[in-house]
């Protein structure tokens, strides 16, 4: 295989794909990158067997072929390589070689037959969907997504369409974020996957916010196909835990607070919690709402704001740091503190929403040291 | 930083099952206590035969203010005891040989030792390295039989002389190992085997000094004398409200041991009570960094023993002794329970900037966790079995003492049978 290219745009086709390949590969050839050379163009595949992608990187075939390159040290190559130079690959048996004005690498290439083969999908349901819908699903649930390997079922995220509506729900058990839009076209599809967040979180990177993605929904794979990328992820096999079942459906405390209001308060209190729980109390009084937090060494904070409350005085422990991250994904300027009792779950939700949209943002609280 | 010697501590509390019997109090229990003899020095005679029959010394070098840790029987004869400065035992014997501790091989041969009394029964207690309780009621040989054979069991198999004392409770026996202990010939290992009877109890140990009780230490022991009390059995005469009086809890406690009656089970299964750290100084240390330094370290390994025994503390420990050997300790106890390194730390830094004069010569330091309990997270989980069940009971035991008080329910562990 011989091939031209720019380092600058091979560079930024590694940069991408270099987020799929895991950077403690289980055998040698997963840390690969493996470079095709054909008719159809220049292209990088990576795997990490949950995700994969293939990356379209524009330049010049003179001998078609196939190479597996050890993918973070050729990217770390390219990346340092002068811009405006063309770079020469030209991959032999044994190894390849690249050539970039007066640089000169020699690289043992990698057993490219052992690549993993990519998954065939035959004919998957495709749906189109804008870009701004897909990253808005993405970034209001992918964030309390859990990264503990120990419980699998909490490392993915649920994403469910029921013709013209659409959900995706994540949770690492203690937070968990559920956003549903109504879609502006039916889908006619009635699919349920759980996948990674990987993949949706390499898609939205990919696309930014513009134009469309055709999803391809296949018998054990989802595939996303962009301008210049395809990327395939794969379902996972685990049970969805029941997070209709954990979410209160009725509240006996529910406070309306400003966004911004509650924003710089828990900023401040936060600066004065435990540094390992981030612990706030929240403290609810007769139309008043008092946001405390206190660390041995550092001291304590006392925030108060003005609600509308007339029961009994109630107060509930928070993760403050998690409790501003969901405040962050949500968009409407006053949203509402939901809750039942000190130990049990609470709902952060937006107080206006689009029309058919809802998003629910769950809680658990943090146990309160009498 | 000059470390002399470091010390883990490891307090064992008992837990668990309990293994009495049918009608536990009627029936006369057989306990064994058994104790291996100058364990550190019999270990290390079999490493080295040519040590045997000589006076030595396990422990640390003089120059680095070692202590004895165990010694051989002909240098206790000598008047050398453990837990002497080894310069001290040095001046009292300068032909005494002084051997480093393999603590490795001490513990490796003590598995082997257990390993052989809970093949007799799986009722054994390892209470330290080289001393275990074993309940053998319900074997049908005499306590007296099962001893002889254990001994000859562990003599003839692991080369290791040991006492064993025999009796109907935890205490009794102990001390009639302890009695046996003395009673050694000069320069030989005991090998004592004692048998208090049955009945025999009381009057057994009531010759014996207080501070063979277990509780009393030094301190108690001279508020007893100052109380004109000198054997166990000017105790047993007391009246349990008497002693209560001047000793609180103990009080009564002292007259029931005293009497010779003990009801604690053997117990199979342990947890930690307590996780400390210790280090004496290679010199004393008058520099606030140095000793703050010292104890974050210490923090740092009780932080990292509690972690890995998955465990969390809720009271930290400061242990500090002077250059003129008076210790004294400061505890804190926490908001929440913790097994991280910098609360730990912050914690005994704080007392210890309470107590420490600047300039004040430090010989000791240790830090210590204790009201250890599983590391509880303050962070609520969804789908969490265990947490939900614990979560819903706190929720009913709250509910519940709201209406009717703090009394209206308590867990089963805390409720007195008064039947």
């Amino acid at each position: 295989m011989r091939v031209k290219l720019s380092p600058a745009l091979l560079g930024s086709s590694l940069r991408d794909i270099i987020g799929i390949i895991p950077s403690h590969p289980s055998s040698p050839i997963l840390g690969a990158v493996m470079m095709s050379a054909d008719e159809n163009g220049i292209w990088l595949w990576g795997t990490d067997l949950d995700v994969s992608g293939r990356f379209l990187v524009q330049g010049e075939v003179e001998v078609p072929g196939r190479v597996a390159l050890p993918a973070r040290r050729f990217a770390e190559t390219v990346r340092s390589l002068p811009l405006d130079q063309d770079l020469l690959i030209d991959a032999k048996e044994e190894r390849a070689e690249i050539k970039c004005g007066r640089s000169r690498f020699l690289m043992p290439v990698m057993p490219a037959e052992e690549f993993p083969v990519f998954p065939e999908l035959g004919n998957p349901d495709k749906v189109m969907f804008s870009a701004v819908t897909l990253e808005k699903l993405v970034k209001g649930t992918v964030f309390v997504a859990g990264r503990e390997e120990a419980r699998p079922g909490l490392n993915s995220i649920l994403w469910d369409i029921e013709d013209e509506r659409m959900s995706m729900v994540a949770t690492d058990g203690r937070r968990l974020a559920w956003m549903q839009v109504k879609l502006a076209e039916p889908t006619r599809l009635q699919r349920k996957f759980i996948m990674p967040p990987k993949a949706l979180n390499q898609v939205v990177k990919l696309t930014g916010s513009t134009g469309q993605v055709t999803v391809g929904f296949g018998e054990r794979f989802v595939t996303f196909e962009l301008p210049s990328a395809v990327l395939y992820t794969r379902e996972l096999d685990t049970a969805y835990p029941d997070y209709v079942g954990v979410i209160p459906k009725e509240t006996r405390i529910e406070l309306p607070l400003s966004r911004e209001s509650l924003v710089s308060a828990l900023k401040r209190a936060v600066i004065f919690a435990m540094p390992l729980t981030s612990q706030i109390r929240l403290g609810i009084g007769e139309n008043k709402l008092v946001v405390h937090a206190e660390c041995p060494e550092v001291g304590e904070a006392t925030e108060e704001m003005d609600v509308t409350y007339e029961g009994e005085p109630f107060q509930i422990g928070f993760n403050g740091k998690y409790m501003l991250e969901i405040l962050s994904h949500i968009e409407s300027d006053n949203v509402v503190l939901k809750m039942n009792a000190p130990l049990k779950a609470a709902l952060l939700v937006p107080k206006e929403t689009e029309e058919g949209e809802s998003y629910t943002c769950l809680l658990m609280p943090l146990r309160l040291n009498e | 930083m000059h470390l002399g010697q470091q010390r883990e501590g490891a307090d064992i509390a008992a837990k668990g099952k309990s293994h009495m019997r049918g009608a536990p109090l009627a029936v006369a229990r057989t306990i064994l206590h058994l104790d291996l003899d100058a364990f550190f020095c019999a270990v290390e005679e079999l490493r080295n035969p040519s040590l045997r029959g000589k006076p030595f010394a396990v422990g640390g070098r003089p120059e680095s203010r070692g202590v004895v840790a165990s010694c051989s029987y002909p240098a206790r004869f000598l008047g050398i005891h453990s837990a002497m400065p080894m310069a001290r035992a040095l001046r009292l014997c300068p032909s005494l040989m002084i051997v480093a501790t393999h603590y490795a091989s001490y513990e490796e041969i003590s598995d082997q030792v257990m390993e052989r009394l809970r093949r007799l029964t799986p009722l054994a207690e390892q209470i330290s390295i080289d001393e275990a309780f074993l309940d053998v009621t319900h074997l049908t040989q005499s306590g007296e039989s099962i001893a002889r054979q254990l001994q000859a069991m562990v003599r003839d198999e692991l080369g290791l002389p040991c006492s064993i004392g025999v009796a109907s409770n935890k205490l009794v026996a102990k001390m009639a190992t302890d009695v046996g202990k003395s009673s050694a010939q000069a320069g030989e290992p005991p090998n004592a085997i004692v048998v208090v009877p049955p009945g025999k109890e009381a009057s057994f140990i009531a010759p014996l000094p207080i501070r063979m009780l277990w509780g009393v230490g030094p301190k108690t022991a001279q508020r007893l004398a100052d109380l004109g009390i000198t054997t166990i059995g000017d105790i047993a005469r007391r009246s349990e409200g008497d002693l209560g009086h001047h000793f609180g809890q103990m009080g009564p406690q002292f007259v029931r041991y005293a009497r010779g009656l003990d009801t604690r089970p053997v117990i199979t299964t342990h947890e930690v009570k307590s996780i400390s750290q210790e280090v004496t100084f290679a010199r004393d240390v008058a520099d606030g960094e140095e000793l703050r330094r010292t104890l974050r370290d210490l923090a740092d390994r009780v932080g990292r023993r509690a972690r890995k025994a998955h465990l969390a503390g809720t009271t930290v420990r400061l242990k500090l002794r002077w250059s003129d050997f008076t210790t004294l300790s400061r505890q804190i106890r926490l908001p929440h329970s913790t097994d991280q390194d910098a609360s730990i730390s912050a914690a005994v830094i704080g007392l210890f900037d309470k107590t420490w004069k600047s300039g004040r010569a430090v010989r000791l330091l240790g830090v210590g966790l204790s009201g250890l309990g599983p590391p509880r997270p303050a962070q609520l989980s969804l789908w969490d079995d265990s947490s939900e069940k614990s979560l819903a009971l706190q929720e009913a035991l709250d509910t519940v003492r709201d209406r009717f008080g703090d009394q209206a329910v308590r867990r089963g562990g805390s409720v007195k049978n008064t039947e």
